[in-house]
């Protein structure tokens, strides 16, 4: 009953600010249809259903070249270009997607679906832990995370600072815990989000046609690989109209720009 | 004492042979030459190859080939060190045990042997193997039927056989095999069960090993036989096997000597010797199945028969049947698909479910259990069900079908027929397979991309707050532990404070025009200040603490101010004068300077 009475300040603030984005969220969702980028959406959407896929994927791009994202915008407009028969650029935006809704089952099955047939080579268990690692969660709630765990380990501190003998009194490993996990997580979520940051550094793209690899960056150097449509790169450099890239499997190599879309 | 000397002797030998395996050895040619224990060997016995390398290292061990008939187990080096005139030298010699499976004579060798720039060959040995004392083979002896031929004329001791109904097969076809051990004069332990790694057939093994006892060319074997099955999951030429066993054989090492047979006989040890056993290979064709598959084929291959028992068989309309079809035959049963209902109309129906039969069943069988909701009391009959499959017998596809089971569907008043489950419309049939999610109906969290919370500069703000908030609780406690100290700074902080909040309520009584309230609270001030701040008696401080305050390094001036309040006070209390304000902000202006020093 003690915990509680100390605790009910914190828990009505925790209470206030769920309130808080409950309300943001709802009013998000309850925007109007009918105009807008809502509107666009729920129009794209119409035309899909109508498998009128081009007029589809023109209104989602509209929405997406004024600025705007979000998973299932992403997920929507994959789908619609590999009803169009464009298998690179649907894993291009099933990837982008995967930055918002990384743990989306309905992206993941339909994104492991489109890449059935495409030849990635096979990537080292490190470099795919890494990678399942630093996608796990999306960059922002990764953000967020270690924030609120920052602000809770900094009251916890504080409240030390301030209220020693009522710590000590009562509260002493209850106060001890809080400290060592919020802090725990908020290293973690800190660690995770330099990781995240770190990945980034080196850009990843998707190959929107069958290139070919080169082993130097011109038309006549020997061919070292064909890069198959929908292959999932990272950019490691770049020169004049050309890109190098690293596949999934560690191969590199030169290939034309305009074969890769960057995520 | 005598254990010391021993011990120093054995430390001078590994020592010298230390010193001799560090150096090259420089006598004598690099040369190797191979031995046998024993050149002559019944079947089942062991002797020694040794390769002893003088006048050199070799860089690594001779290779030693597996030689059909006999088994070749590396059994470690030895080295000898020599000194003859003066001259040291050393041998190397690599052990291997041959171990005699079949009779017939063997050449051994050459080996070859390099040290970093030198090669060399071994000479050869022949090693004539004979049958086991007391197995000779009788010419013209009865061959049981079936008996393997290409091993009758090799008259092998111990040796694996796969056998195979036929050579031509069809894709999924069931094939048992045969596989068989043959065990003549060699005892045996330990053999494990048959392995067969080729991935263009499914091999399972399908019951216990049996054994009997045959004649081959004269000769008595044990026979060990795996019963399995086979079956083909790619068409086109094969070679099948070998198939591989590991068993343990027990040997007699073959001494050579004057009297071998003699110490043999007495004196042999047994030894526990691993081999593994590889069997002959068969060639095989796999056909794939012919074109023209009727459209109820259920991927089965062989020859199969069905049964169909449906319960209960007196309903009512909207009720549960469960029928269950069970499906007998020889060939691979986990592939099969559920029959066919033929006549499904008045049925509401559902997809069957393949079952594990049970247990004590003797035969092989798969069940397949389904069931139908009768719609209306005009149905009186299930099925007929039916299903065709591939005989690879006749080369030709075949059906199977049961009688329909008869059904009583009694009205039900409480059952209303849904219009989409009647089973009277011809159903389409679904396509079964993978395809996208559908997309999303709501946009999700739509947003600009620069709204990303880690774009905006107020988050990053927010983040100072709580570092902000840190550093000040930090300060305050520090504060707080300075000002609850016992040292003189502590004292003189206490002290200001509490005269700073007085002198504010002291301000007021002033400026009420309460003047001698005034100047008693501004004397209490003083007294309190000074006691505190200089550790002294507050009661009854007069302008004589001067005196005592001399020694607490205070200036000349601030001596002065306190003796003049304190007299200035002491006037107008004791002499009954009246204060005025200009008199009292005298005072304060008095006391203000003792507080500021």
């Amino acid at each position: 009953m003690n915990y509680i009475r100390t605790f009910k300040p914190i828990l009505f603030c925790v209470l206030l600010l769920q309130i808080a984005a409950g309300t943001r969220l709802s009013a998000g969702e309850d925007r109007d249809r009918t105009s807008g980028p809502y509107s666009l959406f729920y129009q794209a959407n119409a035309l899909y259903q109508e498998s009128r896929y081009e007029e589809a994927a023109a209104l989602y791009r509209e929405l997406v070249d004024n600025g705007y994202e979000s998973g299932n915008l992403y997920f929507n407009l994959g789908n619609t270009y590999y009803k169009l028969g464009r298998t690179g650029l649907a894993v291009l935006y099933y990837e982008k997607a995967r930055r918002l809704i990384p743990r989306d089952a309905d992206l993941l099955a339909n994104l492991n679906y489109v890449l059935e047939g495409v030849e990635e080579g096979i990537p080292d268990w490190k470099s795919e832990f890494f990678r399942n690692l630093v996608t796990y969660l999306p960059a922002e709630q990764v953000v967020v995370l270690a924030s609120c765990c920052f602000f809770l380990f900094t009251a916890l501190v504080i409240a030390g600072l301030l209220f020693p003998e009522k710590i000590r009194a009562g509260y002493r490993s209850l106060w001890l815990v809080f400290c060592s996990v919020s802090g725990f997580f908020f290293l973690f979520f800190l660690t995770l989000s330099g990781l995240q940051y770190y990945d980034r550094l080196t850009p990843a793209g998707v190959a929107v046609g069958d290139g070919l690899v080169r082993y130097e960056p011109a038309d006549h150097a020997t061919v070292h690989f064909t890069l198959a449509e929908g292959s999932r790169v990272k950019i490691a450099g770049e020169k004049d109209n050309w890109y190098l890239i690293t596949r999934r499997d560690g191969k590199r190599g030169w290939v034309e720009k305009l074969y890769i879309e960057k995520i | 004492m005598f254990r010391g000397g021993l011990r120093q002797i054995v430390l001078v030998l590994v020592f010298t042979g230390s010193l001799f395996s560090l150096f090259p050895v420089p006598a004598g040619a690099f040369s190797a030459r191979a031995t046998l224990e024993a050149d002559r060997l019944s079947v089942g016995e062991m002797t020694r190859l040794s390769i002893t390398v003088s006048g050199g290292r070799p860089t690594r061990p001779p290779e030693i080939q597996q030689v059909d008939g006999l088994q070749i187990r590396a059994a470690g080096t030895a080295q000898q060190f020599q000194i003859i005139n003066g001259q040291a030298s050393s041998t190397l010699t690599y052990n291997y045990s041959v171990l005699a499976v079949k009779p017939g004579e063997y050449t051994l060798g050459p080996y070859r042997l390099t040290t970093n720039n030198e090669e060399t060959l071994t000479n050869t040995v022949v090693l004539t193997v004979t049958h086991s004392p007391g197995s000779s083979p009788r010419t013209g002896g009865e061959n049981p039927p079936g008996a393997p031929e290409e091993k009758l004329a090799a008259e092998e001791s111990l040796f694996l056989e796969i056998s195979l109904p036929k050579t031509r097969f069809y894709l999924g076809e069931k094939i048992p095999v045969t596989i068989s051990l043959f065990v003549g004069q060699i005892p045996v332990r330990e053999i494990n069960y048959p392995v067969l790694n080729q991935p263009e057939f499914l091999y399972t093994l399908t019951g216990p090993p049996a054994e009997k006892k045959t004649v081959i060319n004269g000769l008595s074997y044990q026979v060990v036989e795996f019963p399995a099955t086979l079956i083909p999951v790619k068409t086109g030429h094969f070679v099948l096997g070998p198939v591989e066993l590991e068993c343990t054989i027990l040997t007699r090492r073959r001494t050579p000597g004057v009297f071998p047979d003699f110490f043999d006989e007495f004196f042999a040890g047994y030894e526990r010797q691993p081999v593994t056993l590889k069997s002959n290979t068969r060639d095989l064709e796999v056909l794939p199945l012919p074109g023209g598959k009727p459209d109820d084929f259920t991927g089965g291959v062989g020859q199969f028969s069905l049964t169909v028992s449906a319960s209960p068989q007196e309903v009512q309309a909207g009720d549960p049947v469960t029928v269950t079809l069970t499906v007998t035959g020889t060939g691979d049963l986990t592939a099969l698909s559920p029959p066919v209902l033929s006549a499904g109309d008045g049925f509401k129906i559902y997809e069957a479910q393949k079952k594990v039969p049970p247990k004590e069943s003797a035969l092989e069988a798969v069940l397949f259990e389904q069931v139908l909701i009768p719609l209306s009391p005009e149905v009186n009959q299930i099925g007929p069900y039916h299903f065709s499959y591939f005989d690879p017998e006749s080369a030709e596809y075949k059906r199977v079908a049961t009688a329909a089971v008869p059904l009583t569907v009694k009205p039900n008043p409480h059952f209303i027929v849904s219009p989409a489950v009647t089973g009277t419309s011809p159903r389409t049939e679904p396509s079964y397979g993978r395809d996208l999610v559908f997309i999303k109906e709501t946009p999700g969290r739509l947003r600009l991309k620069d709204e990303v919370i880690y774009r905006q500069s107020w988050f990053w703000l927010l983040q100072l707050l709580p570092v902000i908030a840190l550093f000040s609780a930090l300060y305050y406690r520090k504060r707080t532990a300075l000002l609850n100290a016992e040292t003189a700074r502590a004292r003189a902080l206490r002290a200001a404070r509490k005269s700073a909040k007085r002198l504010k309520k002291a301000q007021a009584l002033l400026e009420k025009g309460e003047v001698e309230l005034f100047c008693d609270e501004l004397h209490s001030i003083v007294r309190e200040y000074l006691g505190e701040r200089y550790n002294q008696p507050a009661a009854g401080m007069t302008g004589d603490v001067v005196e005592q305050l001399k020694d607490q390094s205070l200036s000349e001036e601030a001596l002065q101010n306190i003796k003049d309040f304190f007299n200035l006070y002491d006037f107008y209390r004791f002499t009954g004068k009246e204060l005025t304000a200009a008199e009292g902000q005298k005072l304060k202006a008095l006391a203000d300077k003792i507080l500021s020093a």
